[in-house]
């Protein structure tokens, strides 16, 4: 396109990164922060009771019992046991007519959680579908996996177009003037978790591999993705066609559990599928829990509910275990608090470049053209809005679920509260001048997390109760905060102490720069 | 500008335009019909349905960026633009008329 | 704690690697190294670099230990290398255990 391979690659790099950039710092923020998906509901939801350990028969029992009263007669029931991270007991039923709904209970007591929430999971539907539900429209999801692409062709224009890529592995220069220091922040972010990118990017793919590339349930499946769905992911037992048949007693279903821990491992039924409960052809299906193994797919045991025969064990291909493998890497559902807390720093690390990277395009071309050109200041206002603008909805979000009260409806507020203050953010990037923009939006973003933990009094109450995974969310919101406010502080003292002298590394920079043969290109 | 260089710039935006489109649709279209070829040749060779969607689906995928930087990277976009409409064509040739 | 083992060997071994380098043996300690001493930072942060997952998997299993080590600790514990390296050079030269250099 441009004169050398590495011009090209400079112009898809940076308006390519341009662009992409706008939206993928929303995917990758809100991918960072749904990897605490767990923990953000249980924040958001005081009622849950953590460190309960409760018997594992016992709570099965409750549940059943709770939707022996509410749906004897659905077509299939659900029920998560408590795990470590999630210790609540939720129950689903699907009637006759297809309608689903879920409660979620106390594991010992078995009573209703009434508060209902979309916190922790709304994180994830704006990670992967732009908020917008893939059922009704893929629009969203796709439009995310593009950006995945993206990533992926930027990665690797990016190795090309970065000349000193050994020489600057670990170089960040923070005194140097603004352009440099950003850039090498980008770089570093960029270059030294380069494999966890690549990867990231690659991996979400495959997660969702024939909803994005449905060609192959085109080819062989003649496009019903049923049939593939129900081989490819063992949805075998959930289909609901088949009549329902005569009413029949099932076994209790903690012995059918025991008996599917014999292959699986005691203790390890993460959850359950029940279809056709209380009648003749009822199928018990148990899903194996992921902690302990890099894995999506799980090992599953299905059970005849009314005999307890087995009737099948999930035995994945060696192709299909790699699959599995590869989307846990994604997920990573799977380890404990450490594993976690790498991948979700790894991820703010693939956010903050992507930001970096907007400030760049904006510093560099500002430096160039010695004043402010109209367009740049847009490109600068955009730039707020797509990354100080989300962050602080971010926050926002968790606020509206302190303070939204509980009724049937709830759910929904938050999720509306997050639009509507990324819009009012978008709204003030456009009537501010962006130095001041950034600066106030990132300094209500740091205010906002501050305040988060003392909302309703919660987090006096965590630390009474010496509740560790929600003393953790708060402690994570007063880190964040103060990083925002420092963050502010630091920068605006370096903007108004001025241009910096150009140093030594400066001065080979410039000079490399030179030898640029297309300046607007660079 | 005068009338040369302003018809260079109307030039030089086509190009960009023809490879943000071949980067994008061109991109998936080639890859889309790569899975579509490649999953009928490994069903026909004796991979059964599901490994033969899994290995050709997530294989394809990686064409998609690096078609990307070809658009970028090659002398002409309508070139690219051309080249994908091609390459989608024959391989969507195979994977409908071959039996499966 | 085994995984805190594996993370303190990965920053010994990311720091014995980027000490190495001119620039930042040169802010550490005030003269780069010597081509026989950059060698051997060179060789002494590969190893570290190959044995500092082992506590994890020993830990966690090969699965769980391995993956979660290169793929999210690894990067996580460079980039804060790196901004130790920008900030306060010295003492990220100290905490990989980096001796200084004989005058």
């Amino acid at each position: 396109m441009k004169k050398t391979f590495t011009l090209s690659m400079t112009f898809l790099h940076t308006w390519g990164g341009l662009v992409m950039g706008w939206l993928l710092f929303g995917v990758l923020l809100t991918g960072s922060i749904a990897v605490f998906q767990d923990e953000i509901n249980l924040w958001a939801v005081p009622e849950i009771r953590t460190g309960l350990n409760p018997d594992r028969a016992t709570t099965l029992q409750l549940g059943v019992d709770h939707l022996n009263a509410q749906a004897p007669d659905a077509r299939m029931w659900r029920i998560d046991l408590p795990r470590d991270r999630d210790p609540q007991l939720i129950v689903a039923w699907t009637t006759p007519q297809g309608k689903t709904t879920s409660h979620t209970l106390d594991p010992v007591s078995g009573g209703v959680i009434e508060r209902k929430t979309q916190a922790g999971a709304f994180y994830l539907a704006y990670h992967y579908m732009l908020g917008i539900d893939r059922n009704e429209n893929l629009a969203g999801f796709m439009i995310v996996g593009l950006s995945g692409i993206f990533m992926i062709a930027a990665c690797v224009s990016g190795i090309v177009i970065h000349k000193r890529i050994f020489k600057d592995l670990f170089l960040f220069r923070p005194n140097a003037s603004g352009q440099r220091a950003w850039l090498d922040m980008h770089n570093v972010l960029g270059v030294l978790p380069l494999p966890f990118h690549l990867m990231m990017a690659y991996t979400g793919i495959v997660i969702l591999y024939w909803i994005y590339i449905p060609a192959a349930v085109q080819t062989l499946y003649a496009g019903d993705s049923v049939p593939f769905r129900a081989e490819a992911i063992a949805l075998e037992y959930r289909g609901l066609k088949a009549p329902a048949g005569e009413p029949a007693a099932m076994l209790p279903l903690p012995q059918l559990m025991r008996a599917a821990e014999t292959s699986m491992g005691a203790d390890k039924t993460a959850y359950i599928y029940v279809r056709d409960p209380n009648r003749g052809n009822a199928v018990f299906d148990a899903y194996r829990d992921r902690d302990d193994r890099v894995t999506q797919q799980v090992e599953q045991v299905a059970l005849d509910g009314v005999t307890g025969a087995v009737l099948r064990i999930r035995d994945d291909s060696a192709i299909s275990r790699v699959q599995s493998y590869i989307a846990a890497l994604h997920f990573v559902e799977w380890g404990g608090a450490a594993v976690r807390w790498a991948y979700g720093l790894a991820g703010m690390a693939s956010t903050g470049m992507v930001a970096a990277g907007l400030v760049v395009f904006t510093e560099k071309r500002r430096r160039k053209a010695g004043g402010d050109a109209a367009w740049l200041t847009w490109v600068d206002k955009i730039n707020v809005a797509a990354v100080a603008g989300i962050s602080v909805a971010c926050v926002a979000l968790l606020w509206a679920e302190r303070l939204t009260p509980v009724f049937p409806e709830r759910a929904q507020i938050p999720v509306l509260a997050f639009y509507w203050t990324w819009a009012a953010m978008a709204l003030h990037a456009a009537l501010r001048p962006p130095r001041k923009a950034w600066g106030e939006q990132f300094v209500l973003a740091g205010l906002l997390c501050l305040g988060a933990p003392l909302l309703g009094g919660q987090g006096w109450r965590h630390l009474a109760a010496l509740d560790g995974v929600r003393m953790g969310m708060d402690a994570t919101l007063i880190g964040t905060g103060l990083l925002c406010l420092a963050g502010v502080w630091i920068l605006h003292r370096r903007a108004r102490a001025g241009p910096c002298q150009p140093e030594a590394a400066e001065v080979e920079d410039a000079v490399e720069a030179l030898r640029c043969l297309s300046p607007p290109a660079c | 500008m005068d009338a040369a260089s302003r018809s260079a710039a109307v030039e030089e935006a086509v190009d960009i335009g023809l490879r943000v489109v071949a980067s994008i649709f061109g991109g998936y279209a080639l890859t889309y019909a790569l899975t579509a070829a490649a999953s009928v040749l490994l069903h026909r060779g004796g991979l059964d349905r599901v490994d033969s969607a899994l290995v050709s689906t997530n294989l394809a995928i990686l064409i998609y960026p690096a078609v990307m930087i070809w658009a970028f990277a090659a002398r002409r976009g309508w070139f690219v633009l051309a080249a994908l409409i091609a390459a989608t064509a024959g391989l969507g040739l195979v994977a409908w008329l071959l039996p499966r | 704690m085994l995984v805190a083992a594996s993370l303190l060997m990965t920053y010994l071994a990311c720091g014995q690697l980027a000490l190495a380098y001119a620039r930042h043996h040169r802010a550490a300690f005030g003269r780069p190294p010597s081509k026989a001493r950059a060698r051997r930072m060179r060789i002494a942060g590969g190893v570290l670099l190959v044995v500092s997952p082992i506590p994890w998997i020993i830990e966690s299993g090969f699965g769980v230990g391995f993956t979660t080590w290169l793929w999210y600790a690894l990067p996580c514990v460079a980039v804060a290398l790196v901004a130790l390296l920008a900030f306060a050079p010295r003492a990220a030269a100290r905490l990989a255990l980096v001796p200084v250099p004989r005058p």
